[in-house]
């Protein structure tokens, strides 16, 4: 089901139709010439696909057939989860020199991932789904950089995707509805993992450190 | 007065060694490198046209120069850690803020953090609400002082050079992005 400009369709040409109607009625020149202008992008280039960001259907142009293809969230919830994870986690990167498994590894910066989309979630079905993390939608510079095909980017939004999906399936963390990704952070004593990036989920009311969810990570450029 | 001569009195004793010189493991800010963190605030600022958020109806954010031109306040720590350095002042309209950046070996200086996602509590980049008040006390205590610059209506000129700059420092102009679709495509 495609999500178009905040409305879903079942049939994305239909959507996109649709829409575009809607914008032309509305007035909406700025949003019609992007949508025009994508819809031109298109026609000239078929070697992309269309994806659906912030509720924009946009066409992302594939590197001639290399780089990451986007993986699009199937609904609203997995979207929005997908979003608050890709803005919470988008600078932190992988330790190439990590071993599988090991804390900076891929394999850990995907379960952190998961660990703060469980907490997101949790925050998100909670009695106060106002507290405030990092919004749901992409940031202008998400959307540049994914619309763009930078291939960081894409791999951080589907990463972000699979870890929202694994938290929408799984369990809720005990509850956790905390966490924070420090960095150079002046106020933690342990400086090593401080600059270097340690997530920790906490639960709201003990206040203490979960142990199961923890994951070490490593921010941009820093090993 | 006397605040302002201080603060200018910072940036000139401030070592002098050349641009990037100082962004080796544990090094010291020097003038150039502070000049530049300025001028990537002062960017980005206009860049994402935030700047008639320095001017709500009530007065200025900082110290009004004139009814269109303020000055703000900044605190930065004078050491660096492999090239970055954190920064504490008014990003408005979030309020007040501590910010990550790094220094190039060109000198250049990047802001760390995306200004949309609004500085929340669980990033690095967060309002300064967040930190602990001793903390936040001995930070402002203890670091470099210096100003920015805001004028409400900057000319421009000084907008397209901002934009420009942020294209160099991140590859993304919010300017761009919102203002002139086209000339991203």
């Amino acid at each position: 089901m495609a999500f178009i400009n905040g409305r879903y369709y079942m049939n994305p040409a239909y959507g996109r139709a649709i829409e575009r109607a809607r914008l032309e009625a509305a007035g909406l020149d700025r949003e019609r010439e992007e949508f025009s202008a994508s819809r031109s992008d298109q026609d000239q280039n078929q070697n992309g696909h269309w994806v659906t960001i912030n509720g924009r259907h946009v066409f992302i142009q594939d590197a001639h057939g290399k780089g990451p293809e986007y993986d699009d969230p199937q609904n609203e919830n997995e979207a929005r989860l997908a979003n608050v994870v890709y803005n919470e986690t988008a600078s932190l990167r992988a330790n190439p020199k990590a071993k599988s498994g090991a804390p900076g590894s891929p394999e850990d910066l995907h379960n952190a991932r998961v660990a703060v989309a469980r907490v997101a979630h949790n925050v998100l079905q909670s009695k106060h789904p106002e507290r405030v993390q990092a919004p749901s939608e992409l940031s202008s510079r998400a959307v540049d950089a994914i619309n763009g095909g930078n291939k960081d980017a894409i791999l951080a939004h589907n990463d972000s995707l699979a870890a929202a999906r694994a938290a929408l399936a799984g369990s809720g963390l005990g509850g956790a509805t905390q966490y924070r990704i420090n960095s150079h952070d002046a106020q933690k004593n342990d400086k090593r993992q401080a600059r270097c990036g340690a997530l920790w989920p906490v639960p709201e009311r003990t206040g203490r450190h979960t142990s199961g969810d923890r994951g070490t990570l490593n921010k941009k450029g820093c090993e | 007065m006397k605040p302002l001569i201080a603060c200018w009195a910072v940036l000139f004793v401030a070592s002098t060694l050349s641009p990037g010189q100082s962004s080796s493991k544990g090094a010291e800010l020097t003038k150039f490198e502070i000049r530049a963190l300025t001028t990537a605030i002062e960017d980005e600022i206009y860049d994402y046209e935030y700047e008639g958020h320095y001017f709500p109806v009530g007065g200025a954010v900082g110290n009004a120069v004139s009814d269109s031109k303020t000055r703000v306040s900044l605190y930065v720590d004078a050491r660096l850690e492999n090239g970055e350095g954190q920064t504490i002042y008014k990003l408005m309209p979030y309020g007040e803020v501590l910010r990550l950046f790094h220094v190039h070996d060109d000198g250049m200086v990047v802001l760390d953090g995306d200004p949309e996602l609004g500085f929340p509590a669980t990033q690095p980049n967060r309002k300064t609400v967040y930190i602990n008040d001793h903390d936040l006390a001995r930070m402002k205590r203890d670091w470099l002082k210096a100003l920015f610059e805001i004028s409400l209506s900057p000319g421009a000129q000084r907008v397209q050079d901002a934009v420009r700059r942020q294209k160099e420092r991140t590859g993304f102009s919010a300017w761009e992005f919102h203002r002139a679709p086209a000339a991203r495509r």
